[in-house]
């Protein structure tokens, strides 16, 4: 089979968003290579069904994700091993703000189920449109913005916790946190 | 209102942070809208619209709510961009000249 410079050139071009997509998918960025990689040997067996001219990008995260599930389906018994090491960092993690900032957001964004992380990095990151994202995750363009909402109200959520736990050593008691608050009033709220 | 806080708060008054440094909103769960309180750092408890100060940092419906998604989608992008900027590994490149070279057994199948 011959490919195209040009297409050779895009598949090159689009492993680094592809490797981004990996790591907010599976949150072990070991693993996320292993995905690629197996991804890339995939499209290119497969490159006849890409139609050029589409987004190249999409397609190819189309093929990861199906990566990813298939192989999360072998594993569901296994815990993500991101959860565990992002808390064990988080809890010993001295009080840098900046950094802890950080930390604090991709632990939380491990926390959220699968598909409503997917779509958030699919539509707040990646940069794919609705449109683009639903035909990534084969659903409803309305359920992906419902995803996307209730990722945040959830992520929103999270924090709140995360950031309570640091802020307790200056205000002298432990506030008992109620995660669901923040949902439901915002949930109320509701508007983008 | 206007009355300050006493100090034995409801049961179902509870602190929540948005952020750090930021100061703790009281959110009254069994009631339909949070009870707009501050905590300030010395733990002096001023009902919001008692504040003095002229830095608006408590929270507001829609304003809050605007900057927290803001926030959101700033970390968002951070996270993956801090991926997306690393330079590419080699393997990849390895592998893609390799299967260039190498005919695809799947298209010969076809």
């Amino acid at each position: 089979m011959t490919v195209s410079p040009q297409l050779k050139r895009d598949l090159i071009s689009s492993i680094p968003s592809l490797r981004a997509f990996a790591v907010s998918l599976c949150g072990n960025p070991d693993r996320a290579d292993d995905l690629v990689q197996e991804t890339l040997m995939k499209a290119w067996s497969n490159l006849t069904s890409f139609s050029e001219g589409t987004n190249l990008a999409a397609w190819l995260f189309t093929i990861l994700r199906n990566i990813y599930y298939s192989e999360y389906r072998k594993r569901r018994r296994e815990v993500p091993d991101s959860d565990g090491a992002i808390a064990a960092r988080l809890a010993t993690a001295p009080a840098q703000s900046g950094h802890m900032d950080f930390l604090d957001f991709r632990a939380a964004l491990q926390k959220l189920p699968t598909d409503q992380r997917e779509a958030l990095i699919l539509i707040g990151a990646s940069g794919l449109s609705y449109e683009e994202a639903a035909g990534v995750c084969n659903c409803a363009i309305g359920t992906m913005k419902s995803r996307v909402n209730r990722a945040r109200n959830r992520l929103v959520e999270l924090l709140a916790i995360v950031s309570s736990s640091d802020y307790a050593a200056d205000i002298d008691w432990q506030p008992g946190i109620d995660s669901l608050i923040m949902g439901q009033r915002f949930s109320r709220t509701g508007s983008d | 209102m206007d009355e300050p806080l006493k100090k034995d708060l409801p049961p179902r008054l509870r602190p929540v942070i948005l952020r750090r440094g930021a100061e703790v909103a009281f959110l009254e769960t069994a009631a339909l809208e949070p009870s707009s309180l501050v905590l300030t750092r010395s733990a002096e408890i001023i009902p919001l619209g008692s504040r003095k100060t002229s830095s608006p940092t408590h929270l507001r419906k829609d304003h809050s709510r605007q900057k927290i998604d803001d926030h959101i989608g700033q970390q968002l992008q951070a996270v993956y961009d801090d991926v997306v900027s690393q330079p590419i590994p080699d393997r990849f490149l390895e592998l893609l000249s390799q299967l260039g070279k190498e005919p695809s057994k799947e298209e010969d199948a076809r």
